[in-house]
């Protein structure tokens, strides 16, 4: 009876009814962003590649020899910050953009969040290639780990979708924060040690490792770079604050969406 | 019957949780003994309060925390058994991880609890209404099927005298008590029936509430007082080719759009011949919108939102599409559709276009309703008020 009442659900009827949107609205965020360009979908391949080389050469030199392979070092942290930043600042605009369709006809308002998260994890995945591949010219060592490196992109997608609910219901309100979280984005870049080692971190700013993206980060390169298990206290840290902030995203979302139209 | 909206359960679910990032927190510092035992005293409070709450569903939250006894005695015997039962020694090691441990069982139960709760009270809400069924009369819907129910709906909005939408702003504001809104009502006490086959005609001046009404019932806008019951596929022709993306070609749109109305990519598949052939644009189909005409993206807007076999059509002044060559089709389309008994809500200034098309109509008056019934008394009284 309990599982009944749960497949009869309001919202998941209403998801299965949307679902062939949500395909369609990926697909359209992923096709639409290489159209006109030559080289169209290898572009995800070819961004993060070339920013590597631009990074590795710039930072190579500064560090020298403190990071081992310092291309996986920076792919791991970029790839998994990318699919974030990228992740939540577009789904923070999706509902303002796209506030003519929405003023015309019903269409659940999670579905355009949703959608570029998932748009953008679909980019995360065909750079992952650019990854393995970078690692086997490198002579990075793989390890059984690395099938652990699923659950930080778990947790990222997690977080994303709850990050970008609550931003999208914050810029439905007030669009300052637009401008507000490019800046906090640069901030964040800077404290996730993407390009640098750890330990040129003073002791006396230990308040960087509050960030959890850092940590997902860490437990992304504990499976592909270190080839390592996995930290106890960091994944429970990681999957929590991932799971709270999509709890607050969701919920403020719901509480709100019904005045979203007054203000669009 | 109050029915508990377990907010007390959604607070302790959230405290625990923040509680248990700090425990887990990679870096933080526990070896201070004081702060270890602090730490697993307050895990054993958060352990008890949802084990009442799981055994008690009925009791109000404000009753169980006047009952701190009872909740430090459950948690303590909880703890107790738990420790003997893994045999743990409470103090040293493994504290920690033993709070982890109680921590993430008082949000499991937490989850239990609100559970058991919500099914607690729709037993007892079903049982309620199944007396008061029983005892109202039968609804008194006896002739044809209701499709749309629109009871006592009111849209209040809240015009602030500027909009303020940054944050400097707002803050400003709030500050000094600025903020003011001029309420009002764009349309209130509404109540009508639509039973299926029935074309309503929506009249009235400019800024009466059609638009509003019309978009309460297409779902856009959700009502601040009454609600609106829909059965049926309801597709609103307000403004055609709205949904489309001028980087997508025709046929990637017609998908798009299809997708936007709520419908499977099989019965758009299967559409996708008559809507093409319907529209008359099969040699640009592969064309990117952006070097469409308006009267071509009209055109394909109109041929997706008829072909899909709308039960409820939603028209807005729309009925002159393209050339007077597709106007004509259009309009046999359209006739076609209420042949096969499509229920039609047609908002016009066009008193002679309503009486055309419409059985019933509605006459709105600054968001009240003057008069509604047979199409042609209300066009006919409308006009002599003129």
């Amino acid at each position: 009876m309990v599982v009944n009442n749960i497949i009869k659900h309001r919202f998941l009827l209403n998801f299965n009814k949307y679902k062939y949107l949500l395909t369609q609205l990926v697909k359209r965020d992923v096709k639409v962003k290489y159209r006109n360009s030559v080289l169209g979908i290898f572009w995800s391949f070819l961004n993060p590649l070339l920013m590597m080389v631009v990074m590795t050469i710039i930072f190579s030199t500064l560090f020298g020899k403190t990071i081992t392979n310092f291309p996986v070092y920076y792919l791991t942290g970029i790839l998994i910050f990318t699919l974030f930043s990228k992740g939540s600042s577009g789904a923070m605009t999706s509902i303002t953009k796209n506030s003519a369709m929405l003023n015309k006809i019903y269409i659940p308002k999670y579905m355009y969040v949703l959608s570029v998260v998932i748009s953008n994890l679909v980019t995360f995945v065909f750079s992952l290639f650019i990854l393995i591949f970078i690692m086997i010219a490198t002579g990075a060592p793989f390890t059984i780990y690395i099938f652990f490196g699923i659950l930080p992109i778990l947790l990222v997608v997690i977080i994303t979708i709850g990050a970008g609910l609550l931003l999208a219901t914050l810029n439905v309100f007030f669009r300052d924060i637009q401008h507000l979280y490019k800046v906090f984005i640069t901030l964040l870049m800077y404290g996730s040690a993407i390009f640098y080692p750890i330990d040129i971190v003073p002791v006396q700013f230990q308040i960087f490792y509050l960030n959890p993206l850092f940590a997902i980060i860490t437990l992304f390169r504990d499976s592909f770079y270190s080839g390592i298990p996995y930290d106890l206290f960091n994944i429970l840290y990681a999957s929590l604050f991932s799971i709270l902030i999509l709890i607050l995203g969701v919920v403020i979302f719901y509480k709100t969406q019904d005045k979203f139209i007054l203000h669009l | 019957m109050r029915i508990l909206k377990s907010k007390d359960l959604m607070l302790i679910f959230l405290v625990s949780s923040i509680y248990i990032l700090i425990i887990s927190y990679p870096h933080l510092n526990f070896n201070k003994s004081t702060l270890e035992v602090t730490f697993l005293i307050l895990s054993f409070v958060f352990v008890g309060y949802p084990l009442i709450a799981f055994l008690r569903p009925e009791e109000d939250y404000i009753k169980i925390l006047k009952k701190p006894v009872l909740l430090l005695e459950l948690s303590l015997l909880f703890i107790l058994s738990i420790s003997l039962i893994l045999k743990f020694s409470l103090i040293g090691q493994n504290m920690r991880i033993l709070t982890l441990f109680l921590s993430i069982i008082a949000m499991i139960f937490t989850l239990i609890a609100y559970i058991n709760r919500i099914r607690y009270f729709k037993l007892i809400k079903s049982e309620n209404e199944t007396v008061s069924t029983t005892e109202k009369s039968v609804p008194k819907t006896v002739h044809g099927k209701t499709v749309i129910k629109v009871d006592n709906v009111g849209m209040q909005f809240r015009l602030s005298e500027e909009k303020v939408d940054n944050l400097k702003e707002y803050v400003i504001k709030f500050l000094k008590r600025q903020i003011s809104y001029n309420e009002f009502w764009a349309v209130r006490g509404i109540s009508f029936e639509v039973e299926k086959g029935d074309r309503w005609g929506i009249i009235g001046l400019n800024g009466a509430g059609k638009s509003t009404l019309l978009k309460i019932i297409s779902g856009v806008m959700k009502p601040t007082e009454g609600n609106v019951e829909i059965k049926g596929k309801i597709i609103p022709l307000l403004e055609l080719g709205a949904g489309f993306d001028t980087n997508y070609t025709g046929k990637e749109n017609i998908f798009l759009n299809g997708a936007m109305l709520g419908l499977s990519k099989e019965f758009l598949e299967e559409k996708y011949e008559e809507i093409v052939e319907f529209s008359e644009i099969r040699k640009f189909i592969n064309v990117p919108l952006k070097n469409y005409s308006s009267g071509m993206r009209a055109r394909l807007g109109f041929s997706i939102a008829t072909t899909i076999k709308p039960e409820i059509l939603i028209l807005d002044e729309v009925l002159s599409v393209g050339d007077a060559k597709f106007r004509k089709k259009s309009e046999k389309k359209i006739t076609s559709l209420f042949k096969e008994g499509v229920t039609v809500l047609f908002v016009s200034h066009s008193i002679i276009q309503v009486k055309k098309i419409c059985n019933k109509a509605i006459w709105l008056e600054k968001g009240k309703i003057v008069m509604v019934g047979d199409a042609k008394e209300v066009c006919e009284s409308y006009a002599e008020n003129m």
